[in-house]
This record gives structure tokens, C-alpha cells and sequence, in this order.
């Protein structure tokens, strides 16, 4: 069983190895190390379930990150750029701008998070029926919350601007209430 | 007449313009939680820097925990009863025993006998600082949570900003022009710190934010009970019996655990209602090779067993619920994965303070006035850690007791007040060589003072000092290189 997650963790280390190798060079040698990585994360997983898994990224992180430090030691020196510096400019405060700012502060951040929140609510009340409330659905309701939350913000702050940021938090509400519905 | 088509900014663009947005609201924030975390990732071997020369054993006796909770208890006369006993069992992290009542701590000796009190307000203040910004509790963890679901937004709005992202992922160009290693490095670690980014972030959103979650569906199925809700997955407490009887058997339902799960190492012992008839004893132990915080076991007053909670092989959402604390916190596979986590933390910090300077360096070439807020990122930057370091030497200086959160909080307040008056004054590439002196004299007074005879103790003592060495090897570097503008004096960590 150790023996097993230690070949895991020798192949996830090794597996950026290769990843690097490829990089920027023969493809197949960097999908050589992807695949590589994945066997590492079954064999892990199968070793060692969850807790295996997390070792095994995790030495792979700090492998790439080794790699990155090497290349930035590495890297040659070069002539810094001319600082580009405008005139300073004195800008008078913009009332619609900052009214902008906060709509989609209030957008973003409140709104998002109650929408959030009652998705997720309406999704583990769909999943448990009208049995009591047990281990499973309050933990998927506690999961989901953030994960659909960051979910809205990522959608929202792709949009141009505060009126289009309505649109995400309303459908998570409107997919809410029809979850609650059919619930 | 010629129609002029306005065209929509791409998705990339607008991602960039998203994740700049969302990294600016809470970078502040985010900044003191990561590094605040990046610091707690070995809490109990700060606890045991700022407490040295404690007695340290590796195990505690069941005979030895009875003593504790017995004489712990003794140490409570003429106190308000307490609700609670909880005894921590030595470890590889902390060597030594601490009981603790709601009024009072103290380690104890291998025989189970109160020594010292503990006094580790520092590292406690670290932990509050980086659990719940050292707010009230459960808006603090709110909070908390809430910056954890922004980290994770600003993780993949980044990813959406540049699609390149990846080709360049092993190609850093530290020395030469400032803007562009600011920026390699952020897109940098950004990229191969993705996984952990988003893991610590939606773990310590899920964590921070459950009591949101929890009282919501307190409301909807208890009638507004949250410990109830709780329950569903930790576990409920017998009812309570106000009684008087003889303290529990604690010490028996260590042997108990030992006996019945061999596998399982006790970390905690807790007495609640102790003395009463209604008391309950519950065993949470470690179980090796698995991401859960531990297994709850619960005992009778008298030390019987009356069964376990299933965090270890329950329902899929207790293992999870109980899992997530070990995957946010990296203590689930020693001291080398604590350092891959402070590591990956360190990572965290940086990533968020090239973020914000490379936004004030944009901001600053289009010609809007930036010194002001420059100077006060500099003091976020450069100035919190020098916050935390004069914490410590104030924890020193007034005692164990000392209002380490005012003192924090003033300091930076007062900084804040400084960099707006007076921005020249928050040079950064000057509180970077202020804070590398701060950390290496820390760490001598500490070893010329406390000769501490652990070596993990000393170990965090040379870690200060090549902390102080890493921050003062960028400005010999600087001194090094010529022509380097001198427009761009921020530096941020290691930024070369």
C-alpha cells in the first residue's frame, strides 16, 4: 500500500519532468506527461483514495513551481524597457461612474451571494425530496453555495456592464425557484 | 453617412477588465488572509516559538489525561462552572499537553500536572486574523468566506483573461524590465498555483461561509435551531443534566479508542458539562492517510462507549464536511506538506501583490495620480508583515495579554495615514530592506534570549533569517543591474 503510493508520488513528480521536456517542443512529449500525471493520479487515488490524490497534486505543484524558479534564475538579463509615464492628469470625480462602481459592487457581491445561496438551497431541497434534512444534502448545500457564487461573479464580470450583470444572479434565482418548485 | 459599428470587447478583454476589478475590491483583504495563512500553516510550531522551553514528550498517558482533567478542574475553584475540558494530546506539532477550561489554559507535565499557563496570544492572534480578520466570529468568518469565493473568481477570470496563459508557463523573465517580471510572475505562479488557488479558496469559502447556509436551512426544517442543522453532520450532544456527580472517565475512554481502533491517534479529549450527570466524553482522533480533520467518538460519563459520528466512514457528505478543513488547512500529511502549503501560500501573496501593482503601474503610465495609492499598497505589501512582526515583540514586551488586534490594527491605520500624507515615505524597495532587518533581528534576539533547545524552534528562527535574506538579495541584485527605472519603486516580494 505505501509502496504503491510511492510510486504514485515518484511518477506525479515525474510526470511535470516530462511535461517540461515538452513544453514549447515535441507535443507528444508533453502529452507523454500529461498521461503520465493521470496514471500517477489513478494509481494514487487507488492507493491512497482522496488523501493519495491530494498528495499527488500537490507534489506536482511544487515540481512545476521548482521549474519555474530554475527558468527565472535562468532567465538572461535584458535592458529595462523606458518607463512610459503620461502627464499626470487631474480627473474630476465622475458621480456616474462611481453610481456604476456600486451598482456593480451590490450586483456582484450581495445579489450574487443570495442568488447563489437560494440555488444551492433549491438543489439540495430537490435532491432530498421531503425526506429530513441529513449529512448529504447539507453538505452538497454548503459546497454548492461557493462554487456557484464564484460561478455568478466569473459571468458577471465578463459583461459589459451593470445592467447585463442583472442577468446571471436573476437566472440562478428564476432556476432556483423552478427547482424549489419541482421539489 | 458612414454608420460607425461599435465593436463588443472580446471575452478575453472583458475577462481582464473583470478580474481586475474583482482582485482590486479585496486585494487588501486577501493580501492579509494569504499571508496570514501562509504564516498559520504551522500554528503550533509558532505556538511553541513564542513559548519555548515549555517541557515537550511525545505521548500522554490515559492516567496522565484523567490527572489533567481532574486538577484542571481543581484550578477552577471560585470560577463560574465551566461548560467544557478540553485536553489536547501531544504530537509531532506541539509536544505538549494543553488542558483548557472556558476560563483558562496550562500546559501540562508527562504525569498529567498543570505547569504553565498557556501564553501563545500571538499565535492565537495570527489565527483569528487569518479564521475571521479578527472580527467578531461569525460575520469575521463570513467575511472571510465571502474573499474566498472572490479568490476563486479572480482565479478564473485570470485564466479567461489570457488564453496564452499556458504556453508561456515555464518561462519567467526575472531580470530586465521590472513591468514584465512583475507580470511573469504573477501570470506565473498564477497558472501553476491554479489548482491549489481554487482548492484553498472554495474550501475556505465553504468553511466561512456555511453559517449563512446553516441558518438559512435552520429556518426552513429546525425552527431556527442551527445546532441542529449542525448535527446533521458533526454529531448532537446527549441533553444536558445540571446535576453534580464525580468527573467523567476520561482516561478510560482513551484506552477505550486505543483498544477498539488501533489505527486512530486521539488528538483531543473533551469533557463537556463535566461533573455533572449529563456529562459526555468525546475522543477525536486522527485517522493516518486521510484528508478528514479526525473521528469523533463519544463515551459516556463513566467511559462506555456509545458510538462514533462517521466522519471517517459515514455518509458521503460527513467525510466530505470533515475533509474539508484538512485540504484547507494542509495538515493532513506532516510537515512536509505543511511547508508545500506555506510554499503555495507565499505563491498566494505574491500573486496578489504584482496583481495590485501591476493595475497602479497601468494606472500610473496613463497619467492618472497613482502616488497616493501606490503608497498606501506599499504599506499593505510591506508593512503588514512588519505589523505582525512588532506583534510579536509587543506580545514580548507587555505579556501574553497584551491587545495585540488593537495594536495590529492601529499600526496599520497609522501606516494608512502616513502613506496618504506623506507617500515618498512608503518607499518599497526601503520597507522591504526595514522589514528583512525586522526579521532577522526578531530571530537572533529570539535565539540570543530564549537559547530555545528544540530544534523546530530554532528551525522557525532560521527561516526568519532566510526570509530576511530572500528580501534583501532583490535590492543587491537592484544595485547590481544598471539603468533600472526608478519610476517603478514598489517592490513587491521577490520581484527582483
Amino acid at each position: 500500500m505505501t509502496g504503491f503510493t510511492a510510486i504514485g508520488w515518484i511518477m506525479a513528480g515525474l510526470s511535470v519532468a516530462v511535461i517540461r521536456a515538452g513544453w514549447g517542443g515535441r507535443r507528444s512529449v508533453a502529452l507523454a506527461g500529461w498521461a503520465l500525471g493521470a496514471v500517477a493520479l489513478v494509481v494514487l487515488a487507488r492507493g491512497g483514495g482522496a488523501w493519495g490524490m491530494a498528495t499527488g497534486l500537490t507534489i506536482g505543484m511544487i515540481a512545476a513551481l521548482g521549474f519555474v524558479l530554475h527558468a527565472a534564475w535562468r532567465s538572461p538579463a535584458s535592458a529595462p524597457n523606458a518607463v512610459r509615464q503620461a502627464a499626470a492628469l487631474a480627473t474630476p470625480l465622475d458621480w456616474g461612474d462611481v453610481a456604476r462602481r456600486l451598482a456593480v459592487f451590490v450586483l456582484v457581491v450581495p445579489v450574487a451571494f443570495c442568488s447563489a445561496q437560494w440555488l444551492a438551497f433549491a438543489v439540495q431541497a430537490l435532491v432530498r425530496g421531503g425526506s429530513d434534512l441529513d449529512a448529504d444534502s447539507l453538505a452538497l448545500a454548503l459546497f454548492l453555495q461557493p462554487v456557484i457564487w464564484t460561478a455568478l461573479m466569473c459571468w458577471q464580470m465578463t459583461l459589459p456592464g451593470p445592467v447585463r450583470m442583472v442577468l446571471p444572479p436573476l437566472s440562478a434565482a428564476l432556476l432556483g425557484a423552478f427547482l424549489w418548485g419541482i421539489s | 453617412m458612414n454608420q460607425i459599428r461599435v465593436r463588443r470587447p472580446s471575452l478575453a478583454k472583458q475577462a481582464l477588465s473583470g478580474h481586475g476589478a474583482i482582485g482590486l475590491l479585496a486585494s487588501a483583504a486577501l493580501y492579509i488572509v494569504a499571508l496570514s495563512g501562509m504564516i498559520v500553516v504551522v500554528a503550533e510550531r509558532w505556538q511553541r516559538w513564542e513559548q519555548p522551553n515549555v517541557a515537550e514528550y511525545e505521548t500522554l498517558s490515559p492516567a496522565a489525561v484523567q490527572n489533567a482533567m481532574v486538577q484542571a478542574l481543581a484550578l477552577e475553584k471560585g470560577k463560574p462552572r465551566t461548560t467544557h475540558l478540553y485536553l489536547r494530546m501531544p504530537d509531532a506539532d506541539l509536544p505538549r499537553a494543553v488542558v483548557t477550561t472556558d476560563h483558562s489554559a496550562w500546559y501540562v507535565d508527562a504525569a498529567g500536572r498543570p505547569t504553565v499557563r498557556e501564553a501563545n496570544g500571538w499565535s492565537e492572534f495570527l489565527l483569528a486574523l487569518h479564521i475571521n480578520l479578527t472580527l467578531p466570529v461569525q460575520w469575521g468568518m463570513l467575511l472571510v468566506g465571502a474573499l474566498g469565493a472572490v479568490l476563486a473568481a479572480v482565479s478564473v477570470t485570470g485564466v479567461l483573461a489570457l488564453p496564452k496563459i499556458f504556453k508561456d508557463a515555464f518561462r519567467l523573465r526575472m531580470r530586465g524590465d521590472p513591468q514584465i517580471a512583475r507580470a511573469d510572475w504573477h501570470n506565473r505562479l498564477g497558472t501553476l498555483t491554479l489548482p491549489f488557488a481554487l482548492m484553498i479558496a472554495l474550501t475556505g469559502a465553504a468553511i466561512g461561509l456555511s453559517s449563512a447556509g446553516i441558518a438559512l436551512l435552520a429556518q426552513t426544517d429546525k425552527g431556527g435551531d442551527r445546532e441542529a442543522v449542525s448535527a446533521s453532520i458533526f454529531g448532537n450532544e446527549p441533553a444536558h443534566d445540571p446535576a453534580p456527580a464525580p468527573l467523567a472517565n476520561a482516561g478510560r475512554a482513551v484506552v477505550s479508542v486505543q483498544a477498539r481502533f488501533a489505527q486512530a491517534r486521539p488528538v483531543y479529549v473533551i469533557v463537556h458539562d463535566p461533573a455533572t450527570r449529563g456529562q459526555f466524553v468525546q475522543v477525536l482522533a486522527e485517522h493516518p492517510r486521510r484528508l478528514i480533520y479526525g473521528e469523533s467518538y463519544g463515551f459516556s460519563g463513566a467511559g462506555d462507549y456509545l458510538g462514533k459520528v462517521g466522519l471517517s466512514d459515514g455518509a458521503t457528505g460527513r467525510q466530505a464536511a470533515a475533509s474539508t478543513y484538512g485540504l484547507h488547512f494542509g495538515n493532513y500529511a506532516g510537515l512536509p506538506m505543511q511547508l508545500a502549503y506555506a510554499a503555495m501560500g507565499l505563491a498566494l501573496c505574491v500573486l496578489t501583490a504584482t496583481g495590485t501593482t501591476l493595475w497602479l503601474n497601468k494606472r500610473r503610465r496613463k497619467g492618472l495620480p497613482t502616488a497616493r495609492l501606490a503608497a498606501a499598497w506599499n504599506l499593505v505589501v510591506w508593512g503588514t508583515p512588519l505589523a505582525l512582526v512588532l506583534a510579536a515583540w509587543e506580545r514580548w514586551l507587555l505579556g501574553p495579554d497584551a491587545p495585540l488586534t488593537a495594536l495590529f490594527w492601529l499600526t496599520l491605520a497609522a501606516g494608512l495615514g502616513a502613506a496618504i500624507a506623506r507617500p515618498s515615505l512608503m518607499d518599497g524597495p526601503l520597507m522591504r530592506i526595514v522589514l528583512a532587518c525586522a526579521l532577522a533581528a526578531t530571530a537572533l534576539l529570539h535565539l540570543a534570549i530564549f537559547r530555545a533547545g528544540q530544534w523546530p524552534v530554532s528551525a522557525l528562527d532560521g527561516c526568519l533569517l532566510l526570509g530576511a535574506f530572500a528580501l534583501w538579495l532583490p535590492g543587491r541584485c537592484g544595485r547590481a543591474g544598471a539603468g533600472r527605472p526608478s519610476a517603478v519603486r514598489t517592490g513587491e516580494p521577490a520581484a527582483g
